[in-house]
């Protein structure tokens, strides 16, 4: 039987850094637990936004798909909430 | 808050352009202001002592000593609605005031014995566009430019005090049909502004008006229409609302509006109740795109097939009509027989009427004097009847339909068998027409003006609501139905909570909103579900614009926030700081992904600058290779499994290249998604050469069993079965059957393209231009 984690790395991998990389104006998506980031990973509709997994529970949203992720999520039925450039 | 007057207007005038007028026309008005002195002056003098008028802090007062007491009271009417008062509505004020009479019968007035002109003379009042012939005789009605008063005066006159309203006929017992509360004009603005937001985008006509497509959303977003029974309705509210938004500013830019400036919103709404009136009244004066018992027209004229009323004709009928609302607001608070209203008004502006071209309106009042227009004799009488039936009518749609619709009027009808149309003003009418002398005593607003119940229905009893505590809730509850008259009902509904979360309420606030307004305690359940949709909210959180340091050694950094092993969450920072700050990190910026990738036309992918952005894009639609990473059949139905699609793939790989997408290589990627199909295979095929012989095969009755298809130009399919008997065919026809085909190589067949293209272009160009 597959754990979570091997699912979640199926369906959304670990970002593979090549070397030490800085990104600027990137977006990310937090969920609260791991299980809602696989429920969205899931979802191709909601997946192909999302680059890669920075932890089991967020995500690196594909370059310039931010917008797009956001309205694919409130189609799906979730409310995400929005924050620019807040970080902590 | 004290308001100004409705008709007053906003201009200021500090000087006056005196080039413009003749040498003995600035002397009269020098001797008139500095005295017998300037009796000897030139032009150049005359224009200096005028000049210095403006600075002399006594001239005007000394001026104003001076004049006759009707120079006087036609000063201080222009201070009552000036500095600049239209010609209608200076003539509507010296007629009611007694300070004009018309002449004897066949006889002149003189220019000098008219009080206005004689005024403009000495330059007291001035006119600032073209000089308009101000004649006057018992046969030619009169009339006035419009003029403003000279500055010196415009501070010292004092406002003339106003006139009252005496209906010539009292008006009967009336029963009130209609009274719309403030509140319910503010909410219906409130919403046909915020839908207009979540439509996201809206289509305009010239002039800015609404498309047909664009009214037809807005109507399906925010019915406010009357059912089709009620000719009373207004017609197009939405684009009434729409109109009076752009005319209070809220929409930018004002010609082609595709903007709600919500700031100015939020500041309008949270203005007194008078004031936001006032402003809607200011805007509908000058609202020429909605008109009122005709709804939306467009933005042109036509002498002969007119498409509305003349947006200056209009004007000048809102403008008289309320000027005589004015009136009637400084009378008792009686209600008024629209009939007989009108009729007086016609009587009142004899000089400049309500007057204009058009016939056709929504609601029609079936004036009794306008039904028998035609049996009047020719007369002052016949032209009342035909002016009630048209201008009249017009006047009735304003009053009883769009001032009612804007809480300004309550509308009503005699108890008598009769039952003729009356109204009167509602408070906020009369503190919005009777302003600056009569102001709205302060409102005492229920605190608790709303229930919340247990299903998240929220009812609202707005005729007791400030309309600004109404308009918090449309942030947070949507807008079910107005039914019950003064009730209406919100739903407290998870997408219009989160959207108010999103734009900075919190959860907090709408809780102690709704404690604080409902009239009973707040339904557990509601309080529960509230708490589970803020929740929500806070378990998925999109941040944008940060920056994310990632390590593949797994350190992480001490002044962010660690987010895995190795990636750390850092500020917003500009691509300078960035490399100003982190001189051995590899930069990535969302913004712009490096150009760092060549593609062959087999799919062949390489990237020698290679980052994680890249790394991941192409694991997910690449499979490894030797020398990079290759795109094939597989791995572009893998990545489609994932959600990707094939736009956004060749989006990426436009985005990644150094070099344009080898056209080879975009259509097999489209291929291997199966849009297109290809047959390879055996086929018999004849190609005959001569045109003529083709011609005569093609029709042919003998062949066309035979064949199952013609390639153009030379080339037929021939079906499977019928091959020998096709062959036997053409040589019993004298055909000589030859082993080897003729066929243009693929760079001549390019060559034939090319030239074929170039021949067929103009021709396109051509057919563009006559189109």
């Amino acid at each position: 039987m597959k754990t979570a984690r091997s699912r979640l790395d199926e369906l959304l991998p670990l970002l593979q850094p090549q070397g030490r990389e800085l990104h600027i104006n990137a977006a990310i998506l937090e969920v609260a637990d791991m299980a809602l980031l696989a429920e969205l990973a899931a979802d191709a509709k909601i997946r192909r936004f999302l680059l890669a997994r920075i932890s089991d529970t967020a995500a690196l949203v594909d370059p310039g798909c931010a917008e797009a992720l956001e309205a694919a999520l409130l189609t799906a039925g979730h409310t995400p909430k929005r924050l620019q450039g807040e970080w902590q | 808050m004290t308001l100004a007057h409705i008709l007053r207007r906003a201009d200021t005038v500090k000087t006056i352009h005196l080039e413009g007028y003749r040498a003995d026309q600035l002397q009269r008005a020098a001797r008139f202001w500095v005295g017998n002195a300037a009796a000897k002056f030139r032009k150049d003098d005359s224009i200096k002592a005028l000049t210095d008028v403006l600075s002399d802090p006594d001239a005007g007062q000394r001026v104003f000593d001076s004049l006759s007491k009707a120079q006087q009271q036609v000063v201080s009417i222009y201070a009552r609605y000036g500095p600049t008062v239209s010609g209608a509505l200076i003539s509507a004020e010296l007629r009611n005031r007694g300070l004009i009479q018309d002449p004897e019968p066949g006889k002149y007035v003189s220019h000098r014995a008219d009080v206005v002109n004689d005024l403009r003379d000495k330059l007291a009042l001035s006119s600032s566009g073209s000089s308009t012939s101000y004649y006057s005789s018992s046969w030619y009605q009169r009339h006035y430019s419009t003029l403003t008063l000279h500055p010196a005066l415009a501070v010292v006159a004092q406002p003339i005090a106003p006139m009252s309203w005496k209906p010539s006929a009292a008006c009967g017992e009336v029963q009130s049909d209609c009274q719309r509360s403030a509140t319910e004009v503010v909410l219906d603005l409130w919403r046909v502004a915020w839908e207009l937001v979540y439509m996201g985008s809206w289509k305009t006509n010239k002039g800015g008006t609404l498309t047909k497509t664009s009214q037809n959303r807005l109507r399906k977003l925010v019915p406010l229409d009357a059912p089709d029974t009620d000719p009373m309705s207004p017609p197009d509210p939405q684009s009434l609302y729409y109109e009076l938004l752009r005319g209070i500013g809220c929409l930018a830019p004002y010609d082609e509006p595709y903007d709600l400036r919500d700031d100015l919103l939020d500041q309008h709404v949270a203005q007194p109740i008078a004031m936001q009136a006032w402003r809607w009244v200011r805007a509908w004066l000058h609202m020429h795109l909605w008109q009122d018992g005709i709804g939306v027209v467009p933005d042109r004229d036509s002498q002969r097939d007119p498409v509305r009323i003349e947006p200056s004709h209009l004007y000048q009928a809102r403008e008289l009509l309320v000027w005589g609302l004015c009136r009637v607001a400084h009378s008792d608070d009686d209600w008024l027989d629209l009939e007989t209203f009108l009729k007086d008004l016609w009587q009142a502006t004899p000089d400049d009427r309500i007057s204009f071209y058009w016939g056709r309106f929504t609601w029609d009042p079936a004036f009794e004097m306008g039904r028998r227009r035609d049996r009047f004799p020719s007369g002052d009488e016949r032209r009342l009847a035909f002016w009630l039936a048209r201008e009249g009518t017009w006047a009735a749609n304003a009053i009883m339909v769009t001032l009612v619709t804007l809480g300004l009027v309550e509308r009503g009808r005699t108890r008598d068998k009769a039952a003729r149309f009356c109204f009167r003003l509602t408070d906020l009418g009369r503190a919005v027409f009777g302003a600056p002398e009569l102001e709205m005593a302060p409102v005492s607003y229920e605190p608790q003006f709303l229930t919340v119940q247990p299903n998240f229905d929220v009812l609202v009893y707005v005729d007791q609501a400030e309309a600004a505590r109404v308009c918090d809730l449309a942030r947070f509850a949507a807008h079910a139905s107005n039914a019950g008259g003064q009730v209406r009902t919100f739903t407290l509904q998870r997408d219009m909570v989160y959207g108010a979360l999103e734009s900075g309420l919190s959860l907090d606030e709408i809780e102690s909103f709704l404690n604080r307004h409902s009239r009973t305690p707040l339904p557990d359940n509601v309080t529960r579900m509230l708490a589970e949709w803020a929740g929500k909210r806070e378990s998925l959180v999109l941040r944008t614009d940060v920056s994310l340091a990632c390590s593949p050694d797994g350190h992480t950094m001490a002044k962010g926030r660690a987010m895995g092993d190795g990636m750390t969450l850092l500020p917003k920072m500009s691509d300078s700081k960035a490399k100003k700050d982190y001189p051995q990190w590899y930069l990535v910026d969302h913004r712009q992904v490096p150009q760092t990738w060549t593609a062959s036309e087999l799919g062949l992918l390489c990237d020698d600058d290679i980052n994680s952005v890249a790394y991941q894009r192409l694991s997910e639609i690449a499979e490894h290779a030797k020398t990079g990473w290759q795109l094939t059949p597989a791995s572009i139905a893998r990545a489609r499994q994932q959600g990707m699609t094939v736009e956004r793939l060749i989006d990426w790989l436009h985005a990644h290249l150094s070099h344009d997408l080898p056209p080879v290589l975009e259509l097999a990627i489209r291929n291997w998604t199966g849009r297109a199909e290809a047959f390879a295979g055996r086929v018999h095929l004849l190609q005959i050469a001569d045109l003529k012989a083709r011609d005569a095969i093609l029709g042919s009755a003998v062949f066309e069993p035979l064949l199952a298809a013609h390639i153009p130009p030379d080339w037929f399919v021939v079906h499977d079965a019928k091959a020998a008997e096709v062959k036997r065919l053409l040589k019993t026809l004298g055909f000589a059957i030859r082993e080897a085909y003729q066929a243009l190589s693929l760079e001549a067949s390019r060559q034939a393209q090319q030239i074929e293209r170039r021949e067929v272009a103009p021709s396109k160009r051509r057919s563009r231009a006559r189109w």
